[in-house]
């Protein structure tokens, strides 16, 4: 393919400097994100996809740090930002939703709250204007009862439903990339699949670019286009979708996929 | 909210119970003639009849239990009987030391919450930085400050040595202004600030560390929301409702601190009421202030509670879900 | 910053002996350390320091009354011209003697009392706590006070009045440990193998609370030195012929106004250094027992 990438990531390594020792979670890795698609990052707890996932928003906290390497979106190295820069960046151009929906929110505010802060932070709208776009999130995500869960309190919802309204808010700010780290590792089967339906949806019709981060490959068999396999710290194997799953190359992938619980063969 | 606020008042009665308890065993147990531990130095001069209907009033010739019900109706009423020193009603005398008292903690304690959110936010916020270990250090030598040694230092530097602060009483005399009250004011309330201030400044920098850990902070900064938003939305009334529950908790200690700080500087408070009471064997003056600190600490403790029930949803709604 | 090694997962390393790994951590923590070196230098100044300084503290000296330090009078004299230094070595073995039987005579009835509340049932617990809240609203300094009003001083009666003071922060400690074992399989498991209730306090519930306990024990110590000082201060507390730190500082408040400054800056550092040490080895015991290690200096 020609077209140039959104997101363009080269040699990224992302260090902890702990009393323990060095551990280098990111070791040289280097994808790039194609807008419209959904790139799929599998691999084992441990092999440094979190961490990943946070660099690329700057939000690595020491001892942890970006070590070397670059990131390359909308003409930007992001890590020669400095804090003012990644908070333009943050939310309103790359959003992230995390793996622990009630933990994505403010234990004390409410959802509708919550999401229409975020707006006015990043656009100037009054606090009506605010409410009200708040709530037409929510029902973009198939919220059942949007105006309902606008006044609830994250502990009063359900996980799948706080998920919900996580993805809602990253998606108000409308940014151009979304990055999801582990979105369904806590929830429900039946929650789990909506979400994957939701992401495909919004794909199509927001025709949204997606980082989705997981060790479940069901879920990114599904919605991705396509896929990197990580481990150690480093990309063992990079390509479509279909390629990667179905025909792996490298060891560790075919490891990877063959121990997959598969019910269809 | 209402829900909370009944099962926290019924929570108050064991309190108030064992409070009641034990102001009416000093009183039981007070040597002498229990009608002068009421009625004050007159005794003395009273009839034999006159002494026999006072004691019959009183229920002395009844169980404990009736008497203890009759002493609670007169304290219902407003009556706390008389000074065994001077007669004088002991009902205006901690009235007056109450006002004092009030002052003083009231202000310790604004001081304080003040002091420590800020001093426990730098150090938290900057986990293992000099401040961190500055801060940290100076709780610690707070907490092993005896109260009554700082004021004594206190005086000694400031009153003695520099001639600042005048280093006794509440106004000097025949000046009662508001300049001379904030400058007898400061002494004692540095004292008391400084060596209660300890273990808050240690929760809060615990609890900023804490909370800065959480999903959700993370999750707020990823949202791109300003550091402004982020501190005082999401830190703060997260970080810092445990904190208040702790000190309302604590609020006893403080009261205890206070108390010696008037006696060190001469505050005309109920602390000072109550030690030139339990050193002069003043057991009526003694029962009573027991009772109205032991109200004055239930009163603060429920402060608190309800303050962190306001800030707190779960507890709010009836815990939710 | 010098890195040595890539951290390995090292799943098949076998863990050292739980006792001896806990026993170098603590050596290892530095303000630990430094605390319990105070502490044992406090002993040695406490019960040998008299002999080596040679003055006898209840000596007069009508001529040396009010000295400031000078050589044959270390930290001064007091307004009967009693040798300060002297005084305050003494004072150190009342001040560490109460604190310490007074705490451990609050350890024993907090624990049972936590303890028994915590093995109780759900109706007996419950009005257990709610009489412990209740006496917590009471100030301690109250407490201790009222107790001290009534018969005569005596060392004895301290230690007494304070342990009673003391006792109910370490009885909700033992019920929160107690009713957290209480829920652990291997808890559980003796309970159904047929122990006996004695057996199962002594050999399974309290050997696991020995590690929260020991660290409120240690601020416990420091706590009853620094109510003995403040009972003795307000000569309320020890009888006035046995030096206590507090008794010093009682008789330090009315010469400060005239100047004697160390009548009152001695006694003072005493405490405080003391009562740090307790507070800072009782804060390194937390640390290594709870895995988040927060405090400074580890």
């Amino acid at each position: 393919m020609t077209k140039t990438p959104l997101l363009s990531v080269s040699h990224l390594k992302s260090y902890y400097f702990s009393a323990q020792g060095l551990i280098r979670a990111v070791d040289g890795v280097s994808l790039d994100l194609y807008r419209g698609d959904i790139l799929g990052i599998v691999g084992e707890s441990g092999s440094g996809k979190s961490t990943l996932a946070l660099s690329l928003l700057g939000l690595l906290d020491p001892p942890g740090r970006i070590e070397e390497g670059g990131i390359q979106f909308q003409g930007e190295d992001l890590p020669t930002l400095d804090e003012a820069g990644w908070q333009g960046i943050r939310g309103k151009k790359i959003g992230m939703i995390f793996q622990s929906p009630e933990g994505s929110f403010n234990p004390i505010s409410t959802i509708g709250r919550q999401i229409s802060e975020a707006l006015q932070t990043h656009r100037s709208l009054s606090r009506k204007e605010a409410d009200k776009e708040a709530e037409m999130a929510l029902a973009r995500v198939w919220m059942p009862q949007p105006e309902e869960v606008f006044e609830r309190y994250p502990f009063e919802i359900s996980l799948g439903m706080c998920q919900r309204a996580s993805l809602a808010l990253a998606l108000s700010l409308n940014p151009s990339i979304l990055i999801a780290d582990e979105p369904t590792a806590s929830l429900d089967i039946v929650s789990q699949a909506e979400m994957a339906r939701l992401f495909s949806e919004l794909q199509e019709t927001l025709n949204l670019s997606m980082i989705v981060i997981s060790h479940d490959l069901g879920l990114v068999r599904t919605i991705a286009d396509r896929v990197a396999v990580m481990h150690a710290g480093k990309i063992v194997e990079e390509g479509p979708a279909e390629q990667v799953l179905e025909a792996p190359r490298h060891p560790y992938t075919q490891g990877l996929v063959s121990s997959e619980l598969r019910l269809d063969r | 909210m209402g829900h909370y606020l009944i099962i926290r008042m019924v929570g108050i009665v064991p309190q108030l119970f064992l409070i009641s308890l034990l102001a009416f065993a000093i009183m039981k147990a007070a040597p002498g003639d229990p009608v002068a531990a009421l009625v004050g130095g007159s005794a003395e001069f009273m009839s034999e009849a006159d002494h026999q209907r006072v004691a019959h009033n009183l229920g002395l010739d009844r169980s404990l239990i009736v008497q203890y019900g009759m002493w609670v109706n007169n304290v219902l009423q407003g009556d706390l009987g008389r000074s065994l020193k001077d007669g004088r009603e002991i009902r205006s005398m901690l009235f007056e030391g109450l006002a004092a008292t009030l002052i003083l903690v009231g202000c310790a304690w604004g001081v304080i919450a003040l002091m420590a959110v800020s001093a426990g936010y730098w150090a938290g916020s900057r986990r293992r930085s000099w401040v961190d270990y500055i801060v940290s250090a100076c709780a610690l030598v707070s907490f092993a400050t005896p109260t009554f040694w700082m004021g004594l230092i206190l005086i000694l530097v400031f009153s003695v040595e520099l001639d600042l602060f005048p280093s006794a009483g509440q106004t000097s005399l025949g000046d009662a202004s508001f300049v001379d009250q904030l400058q007898h004011l400061v002494l004692p309330l540095l004292t008391i600030v400084l060596t209660q201030i300890g273990p808050y400044i240690r929760l809060v920098r615990g609890s900023i560390q804490d909370t800065l850990l959480s999903d959700f902070m993370r999750a707020a900064r990823a949202r791109g929301l300003t550091k402004s938003t982020v501190v005082w939305r999401y830190l703060f009334p997260n970080a810092l409702t445990p904190c208040i529950t702790w000190a309302g908790f604590s609020f006893p200690l403080l009261v205890g601190g206070t108390f010696i700080v008037e006696w060190v500087f001469g505050w005309p408070g109920m602390g000072r009421l109550f030690l030139q009471a339990a050193m002069g064997r003043n057991y009526p003056l003694l029962m009573a202030a027991v009772l109205i600190t032991g109200l004055l600490v239930i009163a603060g403790n429920l402060f608190a509670d309800l303050l962190v029930a306001w800030l707190n949803p779960k507890l709010r709604r009836g815990y939710g879900r | 910053m010098a890195v040595e090694r890539v951290l390995e997962l090292d799943m098949d390393r076998v863990p050292a002996n739980p006792r001896t790994e806990i026993v170098t951590a603590f050596f290892r923590h530095r303000t630990a350390m430094a605390g319990l070196f105070g502490l044992i230098a406090l002993i040695v100044l406490s019960t040998l320091g008299p002999s080596v300084v040679g003055h006898d503290p209840t000596a007069t000296d009508i001529l040396a009354i009010y000295a400031s330090p000078s050589s044959s009078h270390l930290l001064g004299t007091d307004q009967l011209g009693r040798d300060l230094l002297t005084r305050l070595l003494y004072g150190g073995r009342v001040s560490l003697l109460v604190g310490l039987m007074a705490t451990l005579m609050a350890t024993v009835i907090g624990c049972a009392y936590g303890v028994f509340s915590g093995m109780a049932p759900k109706w007996l617990e419950y009005p257990m706590m709610q009489l412990l809240d209740a006496l917590h609203a009471i100030p301690v300094i109250l407490l201790v006070i009222v107790s001290e009003v009534f018969g005569e001083s005596s060392l004895i009666k301290m230690v007494l009045v304070i342990g009673l003071a003391s006792w109910m922060g370490i009885a909700r400690m033992a019920r929160t440990e107690c009713r957290r074992l209480m829920e652990a399989d291997f808890v559980k498991g003796a309970i159904v193998a047929g122990a006996s209730p004695t057996r199962l306090v002594f050999r399974h519930l309290l050997p696991n609370m020995f590690a929260p306990l020991i660290v409120v024990v240690t601020v416990g110590i420091g706590q009853a030195i620094l109510l003995e000082s403040t009972l003795s201060f307000l000569n309320l507390g020890v009888p006035t012929t046995v030096p206590s730190w507090g008794n010093l500082l009682g008789n330090g408040m009315s010469s400060v106004l005239g100047g004697a400054w160390w009548t009152v800056l001695f006694p003072g550092i005493m405490i405080v250094l003391t009562v740090l040490s307790m507070n800072l080895v009782g804060d390194g015991l937390r640390d290594l027992i709870d895995p988040k290690n927060r405090s400074i200096g580890s």
